[in-house]
């Protein structure tokens, strides 16, 4: 069998590679230059300082040849990129509208789904309340009854309250279960997902000094707050050698 | 009439390399170091100007006319178009040694007609410094 020969020589061993969203020739072309320069800037690094000025002259075309590969490889990328890229943006206008119109259509209709589903929920509240209302009342009434009975010495009345405890225990069993139940709508064929309140919380700003306060040990204020002053720092009309900007240092770096 | 050779030859370059402003006579080429292109975008070419005099040692005159002399990668060349046609910037005796290694060294630089890449192959350091 040739197969036991040589196993690559099968069906299909022979076929082109399979096609990449990509020039791949180009981009293997471009990851070579890429090691190349890489290589020569280890050379750059190996000499730890600049020493001379013809060095310094030498460098300033290695990181021109550096910037220009960069460049080239760029626009390759956005060359290979383009076509899908577009191919994208043609598939969002074949399908946003048709989105939109769906979203829409939902928007408008959902706020009748909720305020159903709001006023079944407070029917359900009031319920509730009156099941839970009347799971105490039974249970007040087996007490009542299991404390006549046993004044009395009423067997067959003790044998009657203990049945009216269980009956009060079972009552607050179903108040709890139903208080605990949630209002949804269900589907009507079963086709669809059953529906039900969510709940959104928000929060505004009040007051914004005791808010920071709050958070004035949180990464991400300080962020914020860094970003604030870079860019009051790098504005046209700050001075880096005079302004400042409270609680920050102002450094100027020269690269 | 005694004939005294010029007493510093280089000092016109010495002022220009300085301050590239210094007053330029078309036809008075100055000795010192130089570079200029070829092409636009080509590599820098070194070239060196020298005034040659010819001096009587006894009496310290010159026995003839100085005359100016250009030499560009190891070739002579009559100073005065590329004085006149071509821009000829001074540089430093050390950029100018840079420039002759490099024109001997790296292939870019010795093709003066083709303007010079810097993304086809990378610039290495030169451990040896000529400044």
């Amino acid at each position: 069998m040739l197969d036991d020969q040589n196993p690559r020589a099968v069906s299909g061993d022979n076929n082109p590679p399979e096609p990449t969203p990509y020039r791949a020739d180009v981009v293997e072309q471009h990851a070579a230059k890429a090691n190349e320069f890489l290589d020569a800037a280890g050379d750059w690094l190996d000499l730890k300082e600049i020493e001379s000025e013809e060095q310094a002259g030498q460098l300033v075309d290695f990181l021109d040849g550096l910037r220009k590969r960069f460049k080239l490889a760029d626009d390759d990328r956005k060359a290979d990129k383009k076509p899908h890229d577009d191919a994208g943006k043609d598939v969002q206008a074949a399908y946003t509208p048709i989105l939109d119109k769906i979203k829409k259509a939902g928007d408008r209709v959902k706020p009748m789904q909720s305020a159903w589903l709001l006023k079944v929920e407070a029917e359900r509240k009031a319920e509730a309340e009156r099941k839970q209302a009347e799971a105490r009342r039974i249970a007040e009434e087996a007490e009542r009854q299991a404390a006549a009975a046993a004044s009395r010495n009423d067997l067959a009345g003790e044998a009657d309250a203990e049945a009216a405890q269980k009956a009060a225990e079972k009552a607050q069993k179903d108040a709890d279960r139903f208080a605990k139940s949630k209002v949804n709508a269900r589907s009507a064929s079963g086709g669809g997902r059953t529906q039900g309140l969510r709940t959104y919380v928000y929060a505004s700003l009040k007051n914004p000094r005791v808010a920071f306060m709050h958070y004035q040990d949180h990464p991400a204020l300080h962020e914020c707050l860094t970003q604030l002053a870079q860019q009051e720092a790098r504005a046209a009309e700050f001075n880096a050698e005079t302004d400042t900007i409270p609680g920050f240092d102002i450094r100027i770096e020269r690269k | 009439m005694m004939r005294r050779p010029t007493p510093n030859p280089l000092e016109w370059w010495q002022a220009a390399v300085v301050d590239p402003t210094t007053p330029r006579h078309e036809e008075e080429p100055h000795a010192g170091f130089y570079t200029r292109r070829a092409i636009k975008g080509g590599p820098l070419i070194p070239v060196r100007l020298h005034l040659v005099q010819e001096v009587d040692p006894e009496t310290g005159e010159l026995m003839a006319d100085e005359r100016i002399t250009s030499e560009e990668l190891g070739q002579t060349r009559d100073p005065m178009p590329l004085w006149m046609w071509t821009h000829l910037r001074p540089i430093m005796p050390g950029e100018y040694r840079a420039l002759v290694e490099a024109h001997r060294t790296d292939p870019r630089m010795s093709a003066t007609h083709a303007a010079i890449t810097t993304h086809e192959t990378p610039t290495r350091p030169r451990r040896k410094t000529y400044a």
